[in-house]
């Protein structure tokens, strides 16, 4: 019987029993209790997570849930956003702990008031992740946050490149063994065909969690028409040769923004409706 | 009058943009010509062009008039013609009676409460405010001013509009003081030879630095702006500025951001000397420290964990990648998706910019819930097919008057769900934006699916998605 499913079992009798103090400085708890519950109890410190999906899948909306929680929690957090492709109002509350779409299962516990961590991005203008030049400062920024020892979370959104060279996995790594950041590469799987350009073989991330979307999705309807869809999350965690699936259920409030104006009116007249 | 206007009279006039620092250089060499003239001449605070001197004493030494033509005639041959001078008993009504249309203004000793009495309330330095209330209050003269009662004058117009009231009756502490003789810090070292690359002096300038950051500690000063200069056989070929993040008096640290500074953009010719200037100094901080452990580590984690590091940091990224490179999001006072949040560097600058939005009054009154945003959208990207504003230009088909499936990236994406269109429209002074934005879950001819922002601009007549929801 191989130590992780006898953990496993283990577990399953006696929950919460396995946790020793070391571990609060080994693993980074997620709050998503699909996750913490699978991967050991969270994502290690000093290693390579991967966070993949489609390019539309709730990977980045459980990413920043994720944030949130960690923020709330008095974490610090760095974005690395290669192509500047994030929105600042999406991210404007996450530092004190707030989300838009949240898991249903998220564990809140509160965290400490008034001791919020910090969340930072750092944008890379330019050609985008084609670009050579966009890559290296995204690698050389990379590093240099890690190495700082300031950030306890430092995420890369690798946008589509598809692994890490050997070279550049070596220097990260290096780079994590000496502090204590944990390191999430965030990754677009190809649109045309989930999986091309991908080579498992040279993924060296310690945990990989993958996600796409549900085929089963919820609406929320509002005075004229849905006015939400919120597709549900399916995913899986590969850590330690072991793979689980699971299914995480989003929960959200619809934004609250100005109407100024009705929808246009059709001035069409009928022959040109009839017609349309 | 306008800058066309301007180069209509003169071809060859030069713009620049307003920069404090040679303001501040010029200040200093007027003041080093105005000591011939009087032994105290201070600079006013607040202001480049006004300068105090020290009118004392000049009976036997043809009198007022004459310093006042001998001030002039020196400031115009530094090129300012249109100066003007007054002398008074107290400093503020020297700098009204400056103000006059005269080129110079004696006011008769004894008499600056006189003087000032027939001028208008236009010349206090209170607030535009003050100077409204007592403008509808019948006051319009200094001296209607200064009849008013002093405590009438606080309760009803606050401290500042008192302080105006003694400068109006004559009463300025001010006074000129003896300029102190400021200490420039610069080394120059010849390296006997042409060097092609800067790595190669290194040591050279770690040498240099150390005996600078001596001198500063002697003064007990920090470095705030350096700058150092290559020359190649006496001909300065290139002199680069530097900006420190914060004051320091760290070798290792200013020796690591000069390194950085110069690897990002290296030297194109090879140079024979160096010197290193330190441009601006500030006073050593006397701020104790946090001691780790304590509770201000919880309060701010960021800010008392290990500054040194985070000033590093952040001058590495600001060296390599920019000063807006590293951001926090902040909200905005708009409502469009976009608009509504912008990034604002997390190293600022001076004074920085307020935030627009009260979020501390949002989430109390109103509650978070009806601000934060549902999912993430990301914005799509060139390689997406989207141009300079970050959006794709789409494609629609409708079915019984609602979309029906939308082109994409060259395939025709079915759409299984869409919202009701959330109608926006504002900016009108700008340029005027309409659009109804729908949130779209999409799906490919080969299964897959994408939730999307569909949005119709009414302006433009025309369809777009804004971005992905991820």
């Amino acid at each position: 019987m191989k130590v992780a499913s006898l953990r496993q079992q283990l577990e399953q009798l006696f929950p919460g029993k396995w946790l020793s103090a070391g571990d609060a400085l080994r693993v980074l708890r997620t709050g998503i209790a699909e996750i913490d519950s699978e991967s050991g109890r969270g994502l290690a410190r000093r290693r390579i997570s991967a966070w993949t999906g489609p390019v539309s899948s709730g990977k980045t909306t459980l990413l920043r849930s994720v944030v949130a929680y960690w923020c709330m929690s008095g974490l610090n957090v760095a974005y690395i956003d290669t192509c500047s492709r994030l929105i600042a109002f999406d991210w404007a509350f996450v530092d004190r702990g707030l989300c838009g779409a949240w898991p249903a299962g998220m564990i809140t516990d509160g965290g400490r008031q008034g001791s919020f961590g910090q969340f930072m991005v750092l944008r890379l203008r330019g050609g985008g992740t084609g670009d050579t030049n966009v890559r290296r400062e995204a690698f050389w920024a990379a590093e240099q946050l890690i190495a700082s020892n300031i950030f306890d979370v430092v995420i890369f959104d690798l946008v589509t490149i598809p692994y890490l060279s050997d070279r550049i996995y070596a220097r990260l790594q290096r780079a994590l063994d000496r502090s204590r950041s944990a390191l999430i590469l965030l990754r677009d799987e190809d649109r045309g065909d989930p999986g091309q350009g991908q080579d498992p073989g040279r993924d060296h991330s310690h945990t990989r969690v993958g996600f796409k979307w549900s085929s089963n999705y919820a609406r929320q309807d509002g005075l004229g028409g849905p006015v939400m869809i919120l597709p549900g999350i399916q995913g899986f965690i590969e850590k330690e040769g072991l793979t689980r699936n699971m299914e995480i259920e989003l929960v959200t409030n619809v934004t609250n923004r100005l109407f100024t104006h009705p929808q246009p009116p059709d001035r069409r007249t009928s022959k040109a409706r009839a017609r349309a | 009058m306008r800058l066309s206007q301007a180069r209509a009279l003169c071809a060859e006039l030069l713009w620049r943009d307003y920069d404090e620092s040679l303001c501040r250089q010029a200040q200093k060499e007027l003041l080093a010509d105005l000591i011939s003239c009087s032994p105290r001449v201070s600079a006013s605070a607040g202001s480049f062009a006004n300068f105090l001197l020290d009118a004392g004493g000049l009976r036997h030494m043809g009198g007022e008039g004459k310093l006042c033509r001998e001030l002039l005639k020196l400031v115009s041959r530094r090129g300012y013609t249109e100066a003007s001078a007054g002398i008074a008993d107290s400093a503020f009504a020297a700098t009204v009676a400056a103000l006059s249309r005269r080129r110079w203004l004696l006011v008769p000793e004894g008499g600056d409460r006189d003087f000032l009495a027939c001028l208008p309330v236009e010349y206090l330095p209170v607030e535009m405010e003050a100077r409204q209330t007592l403008r509808s209050l019948g006051i319009d003269r200094i001296g209607e001013f200064t009849a008013l009662a002093p405590d009438e004058i606080c309760s009803r117009f606050g401290a500042g509009a008192l302080a105006a009231y003694h400068l109006a009756c004559g009463l300025d502490a001010r006074q000129p003081s003896i300029p102190v003789k400021e200490r420039s810090y610069h080394c120059l070292v010849d390296l006997g030879g042409p060097v092609e690359s800067f790595t190669d002096t290194i040591f050279v300038i770690k040498s240099l630095i150390d005996r600078l950051v001596l001198e500063l500690a002697r003064e007990s000063l920090c470095a705030e702006e350096l700058a150092i200069g290559f020359y190649n056989d006496n001909e300065l070929i290139e002199e680069r500025p530097i900006r420190m993040m914060s004051p320091s008096s760290n070798s290792k640290f200013l020796l690591e951001v000069l390194r950085l500074s110069l690897e990002s953009k290296p030297i194109a010719r090879e140079f024979t000397a160096l010197e290193l200037t330190i441009a601006r100094t500030a006073p050593e901080s006397r701020q104790q420290l946090s001691i780790a452990g304590t509770g201000d580590e919880r309060a701010d984690p960021l800010g008392s964990r290990s500054g040194e590091a985070l000033s590093l940091l952040l001058a590495r990224i600001a060296v390599r990648l920019g000063d807006e490179a590293l951001v926090r999001p902040v909200l905005d006072d708009q409502y469009f998706h976009d608009l509504a949040g912008r990034w604002q560097p997390v190293i600022e600058k001076t004074g920085g910019e307020p935030s627009a939005v009260d979020v501390d009054f949002v989430e109390k009154f109103l509650g978070p819930s009806g601000l934060v945003s549902e999912m993430v959208l990301k914005k799509c990207s060139e390689s997406d097919g989207a141009d300079d504003r970050g959006v794709v230009p789409v494609m629609v088909e409708f079915q019984e008057s609602r979309p029906g499936a939308v082109n994409f990236e060259g395939l025709w994406y079915e759409i299984i769900a869409i919202t009701v269109p959330e109608c926006l429209s504002g900016l009108w002074w700008e340029a005027p934006v309409r659009r109804s934005c729908y949130r779209a879950l999409i799906r490919s001819p080969f299964g897959q699916r994408l939730l999307v922002m569909l949005v119709y601009d009414h302006e433009l007549r025309a369809w777009h998605i804004e971005g992905i929801f991820d």
